[in-house]
């Protein structure tokens, strides 16, 4: 066999691998009910932002996307155990997710907020967990912030595995006070359901509660952590990730 | 030849050492300029690309600040002049998490107030419900509210500002990337142009550098090979060599040069008078033909030969002669001008060429010089010698267009100027040319003729008085030429008297009549003499003498069997000579006449002291003896002459019986003519002998 040959097939095998790759539907874990971020619409259909920016990225990478939700803490561990490629869920970065999975360019910025009763004072976060029960989503940064600084009063911190979890359990007094994403509060104080709840506390964004969001990707492929980050920085270029945030945001989230 | 002198010789620099630098150095230079250009070019490059990209995200970033903080103002307006409560709360959310944003929240280190957004809104919400409870006095009412309008205006002064110093910054950052760019620009093109002009001026050094080092010298050496070749080269220098390796090659070309010049003095000049031999008039003669034909002008060719040098070589030495020959070399030399040609083609021939001629005889002026510088005496070893030049003259294009047809002409011309009696010139015409290849001619089939043995011996035999008796013969050479004709003595005896075949001849004549004589006396004429005719050459010939005796001894002749004749005029034209050298054949013992006696001028003081024994009276008086008084009178004379001198006479041309009367009766001794015998050929006179033998005569 002549070089020349080897040659061709070898950019034939690499091609037709590629080929391959490319027609695998990309499996994206997202969590089941953070309105405005990933929830279902009243026809039962899993939409909102980070739900178009998944489908937006599986276009830009011309492959399928096979959308499948998980709670909050189960979809880093199945992310970095390669059951799943990409996970969404308003990941922000630390060291030890880092260690775990690979981060995509940043999407949007965060903060997290305390949300309670609207009669409630203005407090800081230990006065709260004196008073009663604060709840947090599982696994999160929020619940991980709040577990450093609870001291005796860890009993009162409730660790619970949604969003909506956390939310309901707000709505029935079963919590006095939510430690959560800004947006997700926001949202929720917007809602029906947040009537007579605002925000309770000045905002928090030290100690990894604030900052820039990520997509996380499996950590054995490198080539598809390229791959989403040019995806997503061309979707800023394009504009399309600033008019997809505004369908769900009255300002921008970046 | 002009060349380095090798004291002043410059440093010379090694080209190989040169070039090997300029190599390493253009290269290193080449190599350091494109690693200049690469890093300033790709630090400029990455500080655009990063700073576009840093520039691009630290812009956007702020330009949603400032977007966020409009729609914050914008917000803050509405919530104030909103008065449903459920409209107020929503419009408050929404600022409390925009007041939270990261992109607000940023401007907090720049402005502290932007930072206490949160806060100041929260506490304008509760003063806006506290305002909205149903038991305030409007009063009460209208301050809460104009508390809280003053609380916004605080803070809406504060977001105005924040956002304003963001505009400008993103403006100011604008700008300044754009002058960072510029910079980057400016500095990679300065580096460009600098690199460029100083490439070239490395360029243009490297240039004049290779042109004096190397082209200037080539083509110097170029022009002076070519001047070489063309033979010009004393005008051209040789260049100075500033490199060893120009160098080399310009002690080469000097070398060859020298080497040249020699070999073509070895080949083309004579050693001895230092002139141009035949070779290099050759090579010369070309050159000055080419200039006539361009110019239109004439050239005259000179063949110069001196008169007699011969004897001053016989005489004198062979190195007096040498002698004579620089001397006369030199002066010719003087005679001409630098442009005319002079060259010796060995012995006593010179050749000269005089060119620029208008008219044939402008050469005159040269030629009479060239004539006054042969014959002035020329002093050697306490003898002063003189000598004569005859120089036959042929001139281009009138008598030839060839340097072969030039010579010829010219030395045809030279022999004319010889046999004009030596000592001057003769310009070569066409009738000379004629006569001289008629003589050339004749001079080749005389010497073929003897080798293929064309010469036959007859005899006239001479009778007594009586008529009766043959008592002698003349031998008379005959030639049968290749063609069977016999050609008149007339014809080529003059021809092989001009050359040294008249001597080959008379040897063969000589030897011829003595084998005759031999054969007759044996048969019985014992008492027959025979005649045999010598040339002057023949006289003047010194082995004369010992071939006579020898040719006496082989055939058993009686020397005075054997009469030789000359001529009164050859007898006459050096008398003492013919005197001596007639004494010493007459030694032998053999007969001596003077033929053709009364045609020349005999001195009579020199005839008596003549060893001779007879005197042949010229035709010419016998012819007419019969009508002319006067001839019969000289013959009547001659015989006395004779007679007193105690000579025999013998008159020649005796064709009538009348002239044979009248000569008896004189008393001539013997007679010769048609009446008695033609000339027969051996065996002829051979049969008549006999018969004179048989009839007792």
């Amino acid at each position: 066999m002549t070089v020349l040959s080897r040659v061709v097939l070898a950019l034939w095998v690499g091609t037709g691998a590629c080929v391959q790759a490319h027609g695998e539907d990309l499996v994206v874990l997202l969590t089941p009910h953070s309105v405005p971020f990933s929830y279902a619409d009243e026809q039962g259909r899993l939409t909102g932002f980070n739900v178009d920016v998944a489908n937006a990225v599986c276009r830009e990478l011309g492959r399928g996307c096979r959308l499948e939700v998980r709670p909050f803490p189960d979809i880093l561990p199945a992310v970095a155990a390669g059951r799943a490629d990409l996970g969404i869920a308003n990941f922000l970065r630390t060291p030890e997710r880092d260690a775990l999975v690979r981060f995509s360019i940043p999407y949007w910025r965060s903060t997290s907020v305390f949300i309670g009763r609207a009669d409630r004072a203005l407090a800081g976060s230990s006065s709260f967990l004196e008073q009663g029960q604060v709840c947090v989503v599982e696994g999160s940064m929020q619940a991980r912030y709040l577990g450093a600084h609870a001291g005796e009063h860890a009993a009162n911190l409730r660790a619970l595995p949604s969003n909506q979890g956390v939310l309901d359990h707000l709505h029935n007094g079963l919590c006095q006070v939510a430690l959560l994403p800004t947006m997700q509060a926001f949202s929720f104080l917007k809602s029906s359901q947040g009537q007579g709840f605002a925000f309770v506390a000045a905002p928090i964004s030290e100690a990894g509660l604030g900052g820039t969001v990520h997509m996380i990707v499996r950590p054995d492929d490198p080539d598809l952590q390229d791959e989403v980050d040019r995806a997503i920085a061309s979707l800023i270029r394009s504009g399309e990730h600033e008019r997809t945030a505004r369908r769900y945001f009255p300002f921008n989230i970046f | 030849m002009a060349g380095p002198d090798p004291v002043k010789q410059p440093r010379r620099l090694s080209l190989r050492k040169f070039s090997l630098w300029v190599s390493l150095l253009t290269g290193m230079a080449m190599l350091l300029a494109v690693a200049l250009v690469t890093l300033v070019s790709g630090s400029v490059i990455r500080l655009a690309e990063q700073g576009g990209e840093d520039f691009a995200r630290m812009r956007i970033d702020e330009l949603r600040a400032v977007g966020n903080i409009e729609r914050l103002i914008a917000l803050g307006d509405q919530l104030l002049s909103e008065h449903d409560a459920s409209r107020q709360r929503n419009t408050a959310i929404t600022m409390q998490a925009l007041a939270l944003h990261p992109s607000v929240e940023a401007l907090r280190a720049a402005d502290p107030a932007v930072g206490q957004a949160f806060d100041v809104i929260a506490q304008i919400v509760a003063v806006l419900e506290a305002g909205q409870a149903a038991d305030l006095s409007p009063d009460q009412r209208a301050r809460l509210q104009a508390r809280a309008m003053t609380q916004w205006h605080d803070l809406r002064l504060a977001l105005e500002t924040a956002s304003d110093r963001s505009a400008v910054a993103v403006v100011q950052a604008v700008g300044a990337s754009s002058d960072e760019i510029s910079r980057g620009a400016r500095l990679v093109l300065w580096i460009t142009v600098v690199g460029t002009l100083l490439a070239g001026l490395i360029g243009l050094v490297l240039v004049t550098l290779m042109r004096r080092q190397l082209l200037t010298p080539l083509v110097a050496i170029s022009d002076y090979l070519v001047g070489l070749r063309n033979g010009v080269e004393r005008d051209i220098d040789l260049p100075v060599a500033r490199s060893e390796e120009v160098g080399e090659v310009i002690d080469a070309v000097h070398q060859l040069a020298a080497a040249q010049h020699a070999l073509e003095r070895a080949a083309l000049f004579d050693p001895l008078t230092e002139l141009l031999n035949r070779y290099g008039l050759e090579a010369r003669i070309e050159q000055s033909l080419s200039h006539a034909r361009r110019s239109g002008l004439r050239l005259a060719v000179l063949f110069i030969d001196l008169d007699r040098f011969k004897s001053v070589n016989d005489s004198l030495g062979h190195a007096s002669g040498d002698n004579l020959l620089c001397v006369i070399a030199k002066r010719f030399s003087s005679c001409l001008r630098e442009t005319d040609l002079v060259a010796r083609l060995g012995g006593d021939e010179f050749v000269v060429v005089l060119g620029d001629l208008v008219r044939p005889e402008d050469a005159v002026p040269a030629i009479e010089k060239l004539l006054d510088a042969a014959v002035l005496p020329v002093r050697m070893d306490g003898l002063e010698i003189q000598t004569t030049a005859s120089i036959g003259v042929c001139v281009f294009p009138d008598d030839g267009g060839d340097v072969s047809t030039l010579m010829k002409h010219a030395d045809t011309a030279m022999y004319q100027a010889k046999a004009a009696g030596r000592a001057n010139f003769k310009f070569f015409d066409i009738a000379m040319n004629d006569a001289v290849s008629r003589r050339l001619f004749l001079e080749n089939a005389l010497r073929q003729g003897l080798e293929r043995d064309e010469f036959e011996l007859h005899f006239q035999p001479q009778m007594d008085p009586s008529g009766k008796r043959v008592l002698a013969a003349e031998a008379l050479v005959r030639w049968r030429g290749s063609d069977g004709r016999l050609v008149p003595p007339i014809e080529f005896i003059p021809v092989a008297e001009e050359s040294e075949l008249i001597c080959r001849i008379g040897e063969w004549v000589l030897g011829e009549a003595c084998k005759c004589l031999s054969a007759w006396r044996a048969g019985g004429a014992s008492a027959l003499r025979v005649g045999v005719n010598l040339s002057a050459r023949q006289l003047r010939d010194p082995r004369l003498p010992s071939l006579v005796a020898h040719l006496l001894q082989l055939h058993a002749i009686p020397p005075s069997a054997l009469e030789l004749e000359i001529t009164e005029s050859v007898a006459m034209q050096d008398p003492e000579v013919s005197i001596r050298n007639l004494g010493v054949l007459k030694g032998l013992g053999v007969s001596l006449a003077i033929d053709d006696f009364g045609t020349g001028y005999s001195s009579l003081a020199y005839l008596k002291l003549l060893p001779i024994d007879r005197l042949k009276l010229d035709r010419a008086f016998v012819r007419d003896l019969e009508t002319d008084p006067d001839d019969a009178s000289i013959c009547a004379a001659t015989v006395g002459l004779a007679h007193n001198l105690r000579l025999e006479l013998i008159a020649e041309g005796v064709e009538t019986h009348a002239q044979h009367v009248f000569l008896r009766d004189l008393g001539c001794d013997l007679l010769q003519g048609f009446h008695f015998h033609r000339p027969m050929d051996s065996a002829a006179l051979a049969r008549l002998l006999d018969l004179q033998a048989v009839s007792g005569v």
